[in-house]
C-alpha cells in the first residue's frame, strides 16, 4: 500500500504522446464511460457553470477512453482535464464509490486521475492552460519556505516554544503562516487557554499540493518527509493542524506515499471541540451573529470532518446559527479547489465563489463562519469584486472572541 | 418480495444489510481508512436521502398528464 503515488496500478504508466494508454487504465475509463448515472454531473461545482458534461468525472473517461480507441489525441487533453476543482464530490457520490460491488466494480478516484494527467501532460511539455501560474505558486513557496523570520511571523509575541520535543506540536504551513495568521494565532492562544502544552516547528516545508499537478511529485515527496522527520523528531504524538489541505494531504497521500505516520494528525477545530466539551475553553462572550457555514471541501468531502466546526458555532452564545446539512454542501465549493484550479480557470473560480456567497446570503446570514484559509482567502477576493458584503471568519477566530482570548 | 429488498416506512427500499459487504477487487489500493470513511459516507447520503425525498412523493405536473 505504502509506496503509491496513486491508488489504482491502472494510474501508474505515465501518458505519452503518440502512445496509446494502457489498456488497463482503458478498462477503468470504460467503467466510467459505461456507467449512465452520472450522479458526478450535478454535484460537480465546475459542471454547475459551465454546463458541459466534458467537465465531469464522465468526461474525463471517455476523453481518455477516445485516446485509447484513436478518436483524440493525448496533447488535446488540456482542456477538458483543467476544468476540475478536485475537491472530490463526484467521488463520493459516484454510487459506483458509495455502493461497493453493485455496480461496476470500481470506484471513483477523480482527484488522483486529474493529478495524473495534468502531470503527465507537464512531462512530455506539452502543458495545459495555466501551467505556467502553478509553476510559479510552487516557486514562491519554495523561496518563502526559506524565509524563517517570514515563516514564524506569525507566532509574533506569543511566547511560544519552537523546536524542541513536545509532545503535541501545532503545524502551520506557509499559506496560513503567512496570509491568515489570524487564524494560526487564534489557534495557538485558545490551545494554551485550554491548558495544552505544545510547541510549533523552527520551519514548515510542506503544503504545496500544486507539486502533483506539474509532475513535481518528487518535489511534493521531499517536503512531505522533511516535515514528517522533523515532527518525528521533535518526539511528537499529536499534530494539530490548522489548514484542512495538509490534514487532506497526511490523512490521505503522505500514508499512501510515504507509509504509516510514527504520529496522530487531528484537525484544529476538533481537539477545540474536545478541549470545549472536557470544559477546558469555555465561550462565554456573546457573539450576536447571524451565522452560516460553508463547508471546506477537503474536510467535508475528503476527509469527513464537518461535525466539530458546528459544534463549535453551536457552543458560542449569541451566535444564530443557520447551518446547511453537511450532504447538501458536497454540492458547494468556493471556487479556489483543492491545488491549482484557481490558478487555470480563475472565471469559473469567482463565478462559483460567488453563488456560494450568495446562497448564505439568501439564508440571511450576516457571516460565513469558515474553517479554510484558501476559502477565506478566494472569498475575500469574490467580496472585493462583487461588492458582495457578508463578513468572512474563521470558526477558530470566532471561538477565541466568544473565550476572550 | 425481490430479493434484497425491504419494506421501510410503507416504502420499498434495498437493504441496507447486504450494502455491508466490500468487495475486495474494488478496493485494492484503497487503504482501510480510505474503506471506512466511504462506509461512513454511504450512511451520511442514505440519511440525507431519507430526510430529504422519502417522506414525500412528488407528483408530475399536471400539464404532463
Amino acid at each position: 500500500m505504502a509506496g503509491r503515488l496513486y491508488s489504482k496500478e491502472a494510474y501508474d504508466a505515465p501518458l505519452k504522446k503518440d502512445e496509446k494508454p494502457s489498456a488497463d487504465l482503458a478498462m477503468d475509463n470504460y467503467l466510467t464511460f459505461a456507467c449512465r448515472h452520472k450522479f458526478c454531473r450535478e454535484i460537480c461545482p465546475v459542471h454547475q457553470i459551465t454546463r458541459n458534461e466534458s467537465h465531469t468525472p464522465y468526461g474525463f473517461n471517455t476523453a481518455l477512453l477516445s485516446v485509447n480507441q484513436g478518436i483524440s489525441k493525448f496533447e488535446e487533453l488540456g482542456d477538458t482535464f483543467t476544468h476540475c476543482l478536485q475537491c472530490g464530490a463526484c467521488e463520493i457520490r459516484c454510487p459506483n464509490t458509495l455502493f461497493m460491488a453493485d455496480f461496476y466494480k470500481t470506484a471513483l478516484t477523480t482527484v488522483e486521475l486529474v493529478r495524473k494527467v495534468r502531470s503527465d501532460l507537464v512531462r512530455e511539455g506539452i502543458g495545459y492552460p495555466g501551467s505556467d501560474n502553478v509553476q510559479k505558486e510552487i516557486d514562491a513557496h519554495l523561496v518563502t519556505i526559506e524565509k524563517q523570520k517570514d515563516m514564524l511571523a506569525w507566532a509574533g509575541d506569543l511566547g511560544l516554544q519552537i523546536g524542541g520535543e513536545s509532545s503535541v506540536v501545532l503545524y502551520v504551513s506557509r499559506f496560513t503562516a503567512t496570509q491568515v495568521s489570524e487564524t494560526a494565532r487564534a489557534a495557538a492562544k485558545l490551545l494554551m487557554s485550554g491548558g495544552v502544552k505544545f510547541a510549533i516547528m523552527d520551519g514548515v516545508s510542506a503544503g504545496i499540493g500544486e507539486a502533483l499537478d506539474v509532475a513535481k511529485e518528487d518535489l511534493f515527496k521531499d517536503l512531505a518527509r522533511k516535515d514528517i522527520e522533523k515532527l518525528t523528531k521533535m518526539k511528537a504524538e499529536l499534530v494539530v493542524v490548522v489548514d484542512p489541505h495538509d490534514y487532506f494531504f497526511f490523512k490521505r497521500d503522505y500514508k499512501r506515499i510515504l507509509g504509516e505516520i510514527p504520529f496522530k494528525v487531528v484537525f484544529v477545530t476538533d481537539i477545540l471541540w474536545e478541549l470545549i466539551e472536557r470544559g477546558k475553553l469555555k465561550p462565554t462572550k456573546m457573539i450576536q451573529k447571524k451565522i452560516a457555514f460553508h463547508d471546506p471541501c477537503t474536510l467535508n468531502k475528503l476527509t469527513n470532518v464537518w461535525q466539530s466546526p458546528r459544534n463549535i458555532l453551536r457552543a458560542i452564545p449569541g451566535v444564530e446559527f443557520m447551518d446547511e446539512d453537511h450532504v447538501d454542501q458536497w454540492y458547494y465549493c468556493c471556487g479556489n479547489g483543492v491545488s491549482t484550479f484557481k490558478k487555470v480557470r480563475p472565471e469559473i473560480a469567482a463565478t462559483i465563489g460567488e453563488r456560494r456567497i450568495r446562497k448564505a446570503k439568501d439564508l440571511g446570514a450576516e457571516t460565513l463562519a469558515l474553517a479554510c484559509p484558501h476559502c477565506w482567502d478566494h472569498f475575500t477576493e469574490v467580496k472585493t469584486n462583487t461588492r458582495l458584503e457578508i463578513e468572512l471568519l474563521n470558526v477558530v477566530e470566532l471561538l477565541a472572541q466568544s473565550v476572550g482570548v | 418480495m425481490v430479493e434484497g429488498v425491504i419494506k421501510r416506512n410503507g416504502r420499498y427500499e434495498v437493504n441496507p444489510a447486504i450494502m455491508k459487504k466490500v468487495e475486495k477487487s474494488i478496493i485494492k489500493g484503497m487503504s482501510e481508512e480510505d474503506v471506512k470513511t466511504v462506509i461512513v459516507l454511504r450512511n451520511e447520503y442514505l440519511r440525507w436521502m431519507h430526510d430529504n425525498f422519502a417522506k414525500k412523493i412528488i407528483k408530475p405536473p399536471k400539464n404532463n398528464q
